[in-house]
């Protein structure tokens, strides 16, 4: 990985990872393989998330999503289940050169599962330490 | 074990987007009373009142009297970094989650 990379050591990881962690569970008025969809396609995406720059639906695939404010996060996909499971590690970063700011790198899990009234969707992020962030390459 | 409890105490009071605005406001604009935090937010000053209590009891905010004219602000034990973050990160995902339903509700066939 080159310098100047978003995986780079300078990049300290400085908060302890603990048990810090996320949840969010919803259950979404459509069918498991609708709210895929909504995960994993750029113009799905573009609705709710942020607009996709890259998105390879695959183990150690790239993610990148513009958010407004110019920031972008950037991430590797780390496993994607069709309707059941999607996760990847992302980190946001905002500004550039001099003044980028890059954010501690964490995992964002989706876990889908079918439910009366349509898909119940738990996402959970989790701070993920430096040394396994394994972004860049 | 009581650690551990008012941990847990201080994420649930921060789960709810009301009282981190609060939290962000008394942190911006200094202590303030619930009529100068009614003013800055849009809820009502009962409002204000009940999640003030809500973040007094997880110990976030103190205030130095009582009644209408108490002014409360953020206590010294500030919240750690991982705080922080449980608090962003979880309004990001409140926010896109949102966003997420309303998209489906708007492209469901009436």
């Amino acid at each position: 990985m080159g310098f100047g990379d978003v995986g780079n050591p300078w990049v300290a990881y400085d908060e302890p990872v603990s048990d810090e962690r996320v949840t969010r569970s919803v259950v979404l008025p459509a069918e498991p393989d609708e709210v895929w969809a909504t995960l994993t396609t750029p113009e799905e995406l573009s609705a709710w998330l942020g607009e996709v720059v890259a998105l390879e639906l695959e183990p150690g695939g790239s993610l990148v999503v513009r958010e407004n404010e110019g920031a972008t996060r950037r991430g590797v996909v780390e496993a994607a289940d069709p309707g059941r499971i999607l996760s990847f590690r992302w980190r946001r970063l905002a500004g550039a050169g001099i003044s980028l700011e890059v954010g501690g790198a964490s995992r964002v899990t989706f876990v889908l599962e079918a439910d009366p009234a349509g898909t119940r969707l738990t996402v959970t992020e989790e701070p993920v330490p430096l040394a396994t962030a394994g972004f860049g390459a | 074990m009581s650690g551990e409890r008012r941990v847990d105490e201080v994420f649930s009071a921060l789960s709810d987007p009301t009282r981190r605005a609060v939290i962000r406001s008394l942190s911006e604009e200094g202590p303030s009373t619930v009529t100068e935090l009614a003013a800055r937010l849009p809820v009502t000053r009962q409002a204000v009142t009940k999640h003030l209590e809500a973040l007094e009891e997880a110990g976030l905010v103190a205030s130095d009297a009582r009644g209408r004219g108490a002014r409360f602000r953020l206590t010294p034990r500030p919240m750690t970094e991982a705080m922080r973050w449980m608090a962003d990160v979880g309004g990001e995902w409140d926010d896109r989650l949102e966003a997420l339903r309303r998209h489906l509700v708007r492209r469901r066939p009436p």
